[in-house]
């Protein structure tokens, strides 16, 4: 009785010894919405490309100029995909030191599991009680120990990273709100342009059409004749009229698709900013040791999730 | 007729073919005198403003003025738009400078997750040898009740927390 109460003894005054304190925040939700930025930038950049090609294949006239123009947008956005991507593998190497920093307690086990099967091997007596208060001292050591190396490497990392963040997020959100906007706004008016020119002479026939109908309508027609020519008016207003109808539909088909593109480029450019927001706040929380936030940046994620499957779909 | 004008235009005001014949032709006279992507793009929407309003009984000749005006809007938004994207390609050689940096930054966190594995991993086997042999003579000279073991071991377990300790206190 009394060596057990001494060997509690000593082992939970090695234990008061190393207990220390902090931990890390976990980094998987920062991994997972640079994944997301990376993917929404890959749609944005695909809604505008076939923003070109709807645009090239009602103007077929211009067919090279249209080619020219798709071919130089493509490499320039493969930079910019490139650079996303490159930002992904950052994100994921930070959680991936993040979890190394965590790892503590499992690596101990997995060694005094080693440990006590090698005893056991060799003949070497070992109780298992001694093992387990070993494992807990020293899981304790080499988990703050970890913490802290982590900690230190993520710190300095991502305060040398911040200046690049935030020069990439502003190019994003300046893109997304500027160039890109225009390349759209430009390329949906040429569309407008292209499908009522198409249909500019059935408008023109449909306004003489209207003009002598209106004319009729101010005389007393009852002659034959003048009942058959009403009656052909009729029939070709009709006609014309269900032209110009397909028409407005196409337009409505292409504003719709040019406001969700839109919708889709303000969505991004607030995920970037709420993005490099993120980056700022883990690097906070791993300096103090605490948790991070997520809620906004979840939100956005997940708005902007949706926005690029519904843009993927047209 | 000057670009600024062409926001203000009477559309209203315009009643024959001719009217709208001279009207294109200002217009078009215009298109040489854009020296910026925004007054390409207002002459390009007013030409096809012009499309949308123009109206003469005389349909072949209004129909063909509407497909100059609309072809000539759609290359000005093409020149447009080779600027915007040419002004993207301006940012490449930072992009591709930037993109360096996050390489150059997940190469140094991934070598840095490696060693903190490969430090761990040594810290672990060499704590704990020490500590159970520790822990295990402890035990041993409990059970023996000589004395002398006993305080020798108390000491070596109790050194050996101190050394845990020490490791601790050396990375914070």
């Amino acid at each position: 009785m009394l060596s057990k109460r001494i060997f509690r003894a000593v082992a939970s005054l090695s234990l008061f010894m190393v207990v220390g304190c902090g931990t890390l925040p976990d980094a998987s939700p920062f991994a997972d919405s640079t994944l997301t930025l990376e993917n929404s930038l890959r749609a944005s950049g695909l809604a505008v490309a076939t923003s070109l090609e709807e645009m090239e294949a009602l103007d077929p006239a211009n067919k090279l100029e249209h080619e020219r123009l798709s071919r130089k947008f493509e490499t320039a956005w493969q930079i910019r995909q490139k650079a996303a991507q490159a930002m992904t593998t950052y994100a994921q190497a930070i959680s991936n030191l993040v979890a190394a920093g965590q790892e503590g307690k499992q690596t101990v086990a997995v060694v005094a599991d080693g440990l006590s099967e090698l005893a056991t091997t060799l003949g070497i007596p070992v109780v298992s009680a001694t093992v387990s208060v070993a494992t807990d001292l020293v899981s304790i050591v080499v988990e703050q120990i970890a913490i802290v190396r982590a900690s230190d490497g993520l710190q300095d990392a991502m305060s040398r990273a911040q200046p690049v963040m935030d020069r990439i997020t502003e190019i994003l959100v300046q893109e997304s709100g500027s160039e890109l906007r225009d390349m759209l706004t430009l390329a949906n008016k040429n569309a407008v342009s292209s499908i009522r020119g198409a249909y500019d002479r059935d408008e023109a026939f449909y306004m003489r059409v209207l003009e002598v109908q209106n004319a009729d309508s101010k005389t007393v027609f009852s002659s034959p004749q003048s009942l058959a020519r009403r009656q052909i008016l009729d029939q070709i207003e009709a006609t014309t009229l269900t032209k110009i109808k397909q028409r407005d539909q196409l337009l409505t088909v292409t504003r719709l698709r040019n406001k969700l593109r839109m919708q889709l480029l303000d969505a991004q450019a607030e995920t970037a900013r709420t993005w490099a927001r993120s980056h700022r706040d883990l690097s906070n929380a791993i300096r103090e040791k605490r948790k991070v936030d997520v809620v906004e940046l979840q939100q956005s994620i997940a708005e902007l999730k949706a926005l690029s499957k519904k843009v993927s779909d047209l | 007729m000057k670009i600024g004008e062409l926001k203000a235009l009477e559309w209203g005001n315009l009643t024959s073919t001719t009217d709208w014949i001279k009207l294109l032709s200002q217009m078009l006279s215009l298109v040489q005198d854009a020296n910026s992507s925004t007054e390409r793009g207002e002459i390009a929407d007013a030409l096809d403003k012009f499309a949308d309003t123009s109206f003469s009984h005389d349909i072949d000749v209004i129909t063909r003025l509407d497909d100059v005006a609309r072809r000539t809007a759609r290359s000005l938004r093409i020149d447009i738009l080779a600027a915007t994207i040419q002004s993207m390609g301006a940012r490449t050689s930072e992009l591709q400078a930037i993109a360096k940096e996050f390489s150059a930054s997940s190469n140094a966190l991934k070598k840095q997750a490696a060693t903190l594995r490969a430090e761990k991993f040594n810290t672990a086997v060499s704590s704990l040898t020490e500590t159970i042999t520790s822990l295990r003579d402890l035990s041993q000279a409990v059970d023996s009740a000589k004395e002398d073991q006993l305080f020798k071991a108390i000491g070596q377990a109790v050194s050996n927390a101190q050394h845990l300790r020490n490791l601790l206190e050396a990375t914070t």
